[in-house]
């Protein structure tokens, strides 16, 4: 599975878990728009960290970019993970 | 942190003609007009927009004093005639309340320390030192002390804060820069926001950051809590369709006709709660935890819990008040506070309580400690995140905020005498760390007594801490325990 199918593959498990069931583009806004929460961007962290060995530590965070499947696509082409696994 | 988004208002949809029929039909105080296509279509035109603005402003003019009201709506006017020109019109309004809040805080007649400033410095002091800060950033973002950006600035602050209390200068020369320290540490959360977007592709420029220092929405309040946070986020949440501009600023006046009206219960809890001879004549808070001098416990419960719902509604107010103005210049932006009785748990009230100053402790203490540390603890982790926010980031925010302490009773007594907030500080991220990692207490199909007893059980814990919720500096921690205790009849 490609990055972005598996980012949107986990972006629809946590809205599942929200009992949201409606459908979202790749450009959509999931944090800002109120469908997910903040707890659920902690768990995408978790995701993009131990799947992808992200590392945000040396740069300043925002919920906003990781806020659609585009943004977080966008993290993959800055290189914030450093040994894909 | 679970974030009030879940169940504040969602951000602008098409709206859609509901069924009609007495089971679609819901009494409400302030209607639902953004959910009406007509209206909604009506709205995104010009004449829309200013009968919109126009409403508006006759609604505010019941809450803001003249001068400030007439140059609010000039500002709204021509933000709804010039959407294009939304950003110049923010800051060209941000300067006009900055100047005004100046002149109308430290007009002739203050104290020593405020006589000698005028609205000139303050304004420039303030202007020059962000745009200096935030060139720098922009030009070297990730050189030296712009790795942690917001880090240095708070330590440049305070170290400069404690230099000007301790370092014996000439009287004019120290008042001159303990003053422009105090106006800056009003704005320092502002320009926290303006150096987290230095490294975005699409930043405002820096005439733009101005726009969004102490933003002409929250009224000539001055600084502290950024209220709908900083560039970056106001981009994010822009009207970029006239309809979406449309919806915006309905909702923009709905909150505060909704503003309004809990202003007028707030005036009449008061009175019927303290003030009213007919009324419970409660006794003050404050005064009781001073004093020492304690009525009857229910007399005390009565006094605590009235405290607190007047706390409560004023935060609405005054929150939703700014939110509502902001919506008027065309950003959808979340409520301040969003009905936190009906929080279920410690983490969800403090979210529903105070929105835009939890962002800013999770945005600049939450994250930071999240993203570095105890990465293979997950509990351990989120504790220390929320410790971090909730506690450490709380004291840090109020200690910087009233650093004018430092320059009147001295940077130890300023220190010390915070020990009050800093028991309400551990408390409450303790209280927020346990009821994060712990399961929801209501589940969603749990009954509706289920619901309240959960309910009840965090106003229970926020109205206990609402005893230690004291940022002065005269209180000893035993005069708040000594209330705490005479509540149970213990002392």
């Amino acid at each position: 599975m490609d990055q972005r199918s598996a980012t949107r593959e986990f972006f629809s498990s946590l809205l599942r878990k929200a009992g949201d069931t409606q459908p979202f583009s790749d450009s959509d806004s999931l944090f800002l728009s109120g469908r997910l929460q903040s707890l659920d961007a902690l768990e995408l962290i978790i995701f993009l960290e131990e799947e992808y060995n992200f590392d945000f530590a040396d740069r300043p965070f925002d919920q906003d970019r990781i806020d659609s499947v585009d943004h977080v696509v966008a993290l993959f082409v800055e290189g914030l993970q450093s040994t894909p696994r | 942190m679970s974030v009030v988004s879940s169940t504040a208002p969602s951000p602008t949809a098409p709206p859609v003609a509901s069924p009609s029929g007495p089971r679609s039909w819901k009494p409400r105080i302030v209607p639902q007009w953004d959910k009406n296509p007509k209206l909604v279509e009506q709205a995104a035109t010009l004449e829309g927009r200013l009968a919109l603005v126009g409403l508006f402003g006759l609604l505010l003019f019941l809450g803001l004093p003249l001068t400030l009201w007439a140059w609010t709506m000039a500002v709204l006017v021509a933000a709804s005639v010039l959407p294009a020109w939304r950003w110049n019109l923010v800051t060209v309004g941000t300067l006009g309340t900055g100047i005004y809040a100046a002149h109308a805080r430290f007009a002739p007649g203050g104290t020593a320390l405020r006589a000698l400033a005028t609205w000139g410095t303050a304004l420039i002091a303030v202007v020059l030192f962000g745009v200096l800060i935030f060139t720098i950033a922009v030009k070297w973002p990730r050189s030296g002390v712009m790795k942690r950006p917001v880090l240095s600035l708070n330590i440049f602050f305070a170290a400069l804060a404690f230099a000007a209390a301790v370092i014996p200068l000439s009287r004019n020369i120290q008042l001159g820069v303990q003053f422009t320290l105090v106006v800056l540490a009003g704005y320092l959360w502002y320009f926290a926001y303006s150096l987290q977007d230095r490294l975005a592709s699409d930043r405002a420029t820096a005439f733009h950051q101005i726009g969004t220092w102490a933003p002409f929405w929250v009224n000539a309040s001055g600084g502290g809590t950024p209220f709908c946070k900083g560039a970056a986020y106001l981009r994010r949440i822009e009207a970029k369709t006239p309809q979406e501009l449309a919806i915006t600023q309905i909702k923009g006046v709905k909150l505060l006709m909704w503003c309004l009206i809990l202003q007028f219960a707030t005036v009449l809890f008061i009175q019927a709660a303290f003030e009213s001879p007919q009324g419970l004549r409660l006794p003050d808070l404050d005064g009781l935890i001073q004093t020492g001098r304690f009525p009857v416990w229910y007399m005390c419960w009565a006094s605590l819990l009235a405290n607190f719902i007047q706390t409560v509604l004023l935060m609405t107010v005054t929150g939703n008040m700014f939110v509502a103005c902001c919506r008027m210049a065309g950003f959808r932006a979340l409520r301040n506070t969003y009905r936190p009785f009906q929080a279920a748990s410690i983490a969800e009230f403090w979210n529903r309580y105070y929105y835009y100053f939890k962002e800013l402790l999770v945005d600049f203490f939450f994250y930071p400690v999240y993203i570095r540390y105890f990465k293979r603890h997950r509990r351990v982790r989120m504790f220390a995140a929320t410790l971090a926010a909730a506690t450490f980031g709380n004291i840090i925010y109020h200690f910087l905020r009233d650093i004018n302490l430092v320059f009147t009773l001295g940077p130890w007594k300023a220190i010390a005498g915070y020990r009050v907030y800093a028991v309400y500080t551990l408390l409450l991220g303790c209280g927020i760390g346990i009821s994060q990692l712990r399961k929801p207490l209501t589940a969603p199909n749990q009954s509706w007594s289920g619901r309240a007893l959960a309910s009840v059980r965090v106003i229970g814990f926020f109205c206990l801490l609402h005893i230690f919720d004291y940022t002065g500096r005269d209180h000893s921690i035993t005069q708040h325990v000594k209330f705490l205790l005479h509540l149970f009849s213990l002392g």
